[in-house]
């Protein structure tokens, strides 16, 4: 493959292929740069040739997830993988062998890594689910709606990593050695006695402290420590302090608490917990909402919102909901 | 290459190579056993260092086999892992999609297959060019919005592109 790669550099059939890509993506030149690298791939077979093979590569990548293709083939989480690598498969045991332990031991063989299996020490709940999670170091983890995390136990300490959504951690450790590493995306939260918050949607994550404190550290940032009442956010690639949530850790009890909240904010943290479409209409969105929603309900957290506010809520069939004025262009109250 | 030293003609000769497989594949296989700690990954790694050994077509002179081949089989451990923690980290991807969303077994497999094909393409390339090409390839952001994003200029992010198309354009085989 490097033989080739040199011929490629000295290819100039190649670099116009890649050129005129560059120009159609890029949208400069309009149609007549379309017309004019149609004549070009017309001109020589092996300019088509060229182009064909960059059309199979670009064709051979568009169904990989963005979201997957962002945390794992991007950014520093990969280069920081990558050098860990050599640990994984023992943490793959390990992690096989926590399982064997808590789900009192179904046959050995089947935690033996094979690409298709799952390995089980991994968490995640679906739309819509929450579940509590009793690890044997006496650390106690809740998983909100669409949350998954892996677990590995390494060098003597709990390390979790948070692959997607939102994940309550508490920790209670008396022999003063830090217990528990929360990786994500290439941040690192170290924890001995806190109980806390950690939530991600792809590059942005936020760490709310509820009690105790943390050390949240950075390959790009210096390490931060946290006490009870902060919050960190991350977004751009840096983490920024940010205004703690009152009511935060609620959802842990099943439970939203809405205090002078706009609704828009109220609603998509429901919408966090159900599938389909739930939206607002800009009229009722900065409408202020004071409450307590159940969370494993969101339906009736719905119909409880109707009776407090004006507004009216429209339902086409199961998945698309949406919040509008009382006073809203179309009459059709739903039942 | 005549020295007095002992040498190992490794390729095309077929004779050497069997000495070596025969002296050497025992602890090769055992040592990658111990790194794996499964069987039968370990007994295709220790055939694939010896393809690696064939393809490679050099002399290896005896006493330097020992850590000659476990070069080899290094690399190949860190290429295993890695596609091992990709297709961890596509399980676990998929693993908190909804039940509705999850592909079938072989649209899965395809998808790995691309997964780890973008991975090799992008394993070299700096974070921004890497960025770019995702952005590009697969949300289907024009350069404006991509520039917009990793602040930079649109002619950086045409830059960013020339890059990676260079080294995808390689990647696929003939």
């Amino acid at each position: 493959m490097s033989a080739s790669r040199i011929d490629t550099d000295k290819d100039p059939i190649a670099q116009a292929a890649i050129a005129w890509w560059i120009e159609l993506q890029s949208g400069e030149g309009g149609a007549a740069a379309l017309d004019a690298c149609r004549q070009w791939r017309a001109a020589d077979p092996r300019h088509e040739h060229a182009w064909a093979r960059l059309e199979s590569f670009a064709h051979a990548v568009r169904d990989v997830p963005s979201d997957f293709a962002h945390t794992h083939l991007v950014g520093a989480a990969t280069a920081r993988q990558r050098s860990r690598s050599h640990g994984q498969q023992r943490r793959a045991l390990l992690k096989g062998m926590a399982a064997v332990a808590v789900l009192g031991g179904t046959g050995a063989a089947a935690y033996e890594w094979t690409p298709w299996q799952r390995l089980v020490a991994d968490y995640s709940t679906r739309v819509g689910e929450r579940r509590r999670v009793l690890l044997p170091d006496d650390i106690r983890m809740d998983l909100a709606s669409d949350t998954a995390v892996s677990s590995a136990f390494h060098d003597g300490r709990r390390e979790l990593t948070l692959w997607r959504g939102e994940m309550g951690v508490a920790v209670r450790c008396d022999r003063g050695v830090s217990p528990l590493v929360v990786n994500v995306d290439g941040s690192r939260v170290e924890v001995d006695n806190a109980h806390f918050s950690l939530w991600r949607q792809a590059s942005e994550m936020r760490v709310d402290v509820y009690e105790g404190s943390l050390r949240v550290s950075a390959q790009d940032s210096e390490p931060r420590v946290l006490a009870a009442g902060a919050a960190l956010y991350r977004k751009a690639g840096s983490w920024h302090e940010a205004a703690a949530q009152n009511n935060g850790a609620a959802w842990m009890d099943g439970l939203l608490v809405a205090n002078g909240d706009r609704l828009a904010e109220v609603v998509a943290q429901l919408a966090r917990y159900r599938h389909g479409m739930l939206s607002v209409s800009p009229e009722v969105a900065d409408l202020s909402v004071s409450g307590v929603f159940p969370l494993d309900d969101t339906d009736g957290a719905l119909n409880m919102l109707q009776h407090v506010l004006p507004i009216t809520i429209k339902r086409w069939g199961r998945w698309w909901v949406r919040i509008d004025g009382a006073e809203g262009p179309a009459r059709q109250r739903s039942a | 290459m005549k020295t007095s030293i002992p040498s190992v003609a490794v390729a095309p000769a077929a004779a050497p190579i069997d000495d070596l497989y025969r002296d050497h594949q025992p602890w090769l296989f055992r040592w990658l056993r111990g790194k794996l700690g499964n069987p039968f990954r370990a007994e295709d790694l220790t055939q694939d260092v010896f393809v690696r050994v064939i393809a490679a077509r050099k002399q290896v002179r005896a006493e330097q086999a020992r850590p000659f081949l476990r070069t080899i089989a290094q690399g190949l451990l860190i290429d295993h892992y890695r596609r091992a923690g990709l297709e961890q980290a596509y399980l676990d991807y998929l693993a908190a999609q909804p039940e509705s969303h999850q592909p079938s077994a072989e649209t899965r497999a395809a998808v790995l297959q691309q997964i780890e094909m973008l991975d090799r393409m992008l394993a070299d390339l700096p974070d921004n060019v890497r960025r770019a090409f995702v952005m590009a390839q697969i949300d289907g952001l024009s350069y404006t919005e991509i520039a917009e994003r990793l602040e930079v200029s649109v002619s950086s992010v045409q830059q960013y592109m020339t890059r990676a198309l260079m080294a995808c354009y390689v990647c696929i085989q003939d």
